[in-house]
């Protein structure tokens, strides 16, 4: 059995986080009110629980589910297992992170009335130029 | 006056930072106060004109 590792991150936002994973390739999410128990590759209910789930049919095959839990803080923590850091690894993590990041800024602009007026990459990062109005 | 704008710069690992420019007064840090909303913020500097009212730039970076 594959053990779960949790994984800190500062997404609360559920919509950006929704909208984040499709943009992965995870269009198929579960979103709980209250948390489930994640499934384990041999259909075993595991300990580990998360309001946000991608079953392990979407993940791949001998795959867990993956599991998205909100701390006490708001914040959502990634819960994935062993087996299945080897796709989810960092890289796949930080890329996850920065779409969200990129979603969560344009939203936070878009609420403060700021206007978008360019999107570029520079040295590997992505740059938003916003244009607040007077 | 000068166009007022914000720069939000993403790293690859979703850290961000927050760059205004063209602010006077406290108006710069009302702007960096919301996205530092999106996470731990690790510095926050302003700078000198901030303090005499004067233009101000300043920066926020946060963690992810």
């Amino acid at each position: 059995m594959s053990e779960y590792i949790k994984q800190t991150t500062s997404i609360n936002d559920l919509s950006c986080l929704l909208q984040a994973l499709a943009a992965k390739g995870y269009g198929e999410v579960e979103n709980h009110e209250t948390a489930q128990s994640l499934v384990g590759y041999h259909g075993d209910i595991r300990p580990e629980k998360a309001e946000v789930i991608i079953r392990r049919k979407f993940v791949g095959g001998s795959s867990n589910d993956l599991g998205f839990k909100k701390d006490a803080k708001g914040n959502y923590e990634f819960i994935v297992s062993q087996f299945d850091k080897g796709k989810h690894n960092q890289k796949w993590f930080d890329d996850l992170k920065t779409e969200y990041a990129i979603l969560k800024a344009k939203k936070i602009a878009k609420s403060k009335g700021y206007e978008l007026l360019q999107t570029k990459q520079k040295d590997n990062k992505t740059v938003l130029t916003f244009k607040v109005q007077a | 006056m000068a166009q007022k704008l914000v720069t939000v710069t993403i790293a690859e690992n979703g850290e961000l930072e927050v760059e205004t420019s063209g602010f006077q007064g406290k108006g710069c840090k009302a702007v960096t106060e919301a996205f530092a909303s999106m996470g731990k913020v690790k510095s926050e500097n302003t700078k000198p004109e901030f303090y005499s009212g004067g233009g101000a730039t300043g920066t926020v970076s946060t963690g992810s």
